[in-house]
């Protein structure tokens, strides 16, 4: 373990904090904050603060990031959540495509829906049950079952798999808001 | 720890008056800008919040920014008063100065009597 690893390890640990406690921040002014405090800090550890007790003085200089988030919400009356959190985006990206994953990608993307607080108790069952493993489900059909469908039939029935699929995960993603697990 | 309050609120009310200033008529990129208050005995106490600081004073019109080349590493964004901010610096320039006296003086008053 060297020095330059222990200052690297504060400097993500400040960073990660100031990111989550700037998560009910509007978008922008998030982007933007964590932005000139990431600026901040590598002009500060460019010009020489280079040492673990350097860095960490320099922290301490710039106050702690529920203070720095707090003095962003001054006067702020609307707090607008951020809607997709990273997780979110993982469990739509996972259930659309984490069936190609030997399945198991799809179950943790239905454990993330479930674990969400952004769609309702319906739109996650919508989520789980219809078309479950996502894109690799008419993959499934192609592979395992007899498909001697005649062409006239069998594009229709490609385009309702995967429109249904893309339609699903559209009406999650605009859909998804905090809070919004608690409503039935 | 009365003294302690209000100084934090006179701090914040004239805080961004500091920032205008130094940001007249000499463009400063953020880094710069928060070394140079922190400097300044007294002034500021959380370095951080002069972030949201700036960005608050550029929606609210009395600030720009651009970005530029830096010699070294990423671009930076260099910040500048507006008209506006000029105006509102100069109002409160006007009104801290008959602030300021009118404060020592009830002050002084009260020493002498």
């Amino acid at each position: 373990m060297n020095v330059k690893n222990d200052a690297d390890r504060l400097v993500d640990d400040y960073l990660r904090r100031l990111a989550e406690a700037a998560e009910p921040l509007p978008e922008g002014r998030r982007t933007e904050l964590v932005g000139e405090v990431t600026a901040h800090i590598a002009e500060a550890r460019a010009e020489g603060a280079e040492s673990e007790g350097e860095v960490r003085e320099m922290l301490t200089r710039l106050g702690s990031p529920a203070e720095i988030v707090a003095a962003a919400t001054d006067g702020l009356v609307l707090v607008e959540q951020s809607r997709l959190r990273s997780r979110d985006g993982a469990a739509l990206l996972l259930l659309m495509f984490g069936g190609f994953f030997f399945l198991f990608g799809w179950f943790a993307g239905v454990v993330l829906l479930w674990t969400s607080d952004r769609w309702t108790t319906r739109e996650k069952w919508v989520g789980t049950l219809l078309w479950p493993f996502g894109y690799a489900f008419p993959g499934f059909l192609l592979t395992y079952l007899p498909m001697d469908m005649p062409s006239w039939l069998a594009w229709p029935g490609w385009i309702v798999l995967i429109g249904g699929q893309t339609a699903i995960a559209s009406l999650l993603f605009q859909n998804a808001r905090p809070g919004r697990s608690t409503a039935g | 720890m009365v003294a302690e309050k209000a100084f934090s609120q006179l701090r914040r009310g004239t805080l961004e008056f500091c920032v205008l200033a130094l940001l007249q008529g000499e463009e400063r990129y953020g880094f710069e800008l928060v070394k140079e208050l922190g400097e300044v005995d007294g002034l500021v106490t959380t370095e951080g919040t002069i972030y949201p600081l700036l960005a608050r004073l550029r929606r609210e019109g009395l600030v720009d920014t651009t970005w530029r080349e830096s010699g070294s590493g990423p671009p930076r964004r260099y910040y500048q008063t507006t008209d506006q901010g000029r105006q509102a610096l100069a109002a409160f320039v006007a009104d801290w100065e008959r602030f300021r006296n009118s404060v020592d003086n009830v002050l002084g008053r009260g020493r002498q009597g």
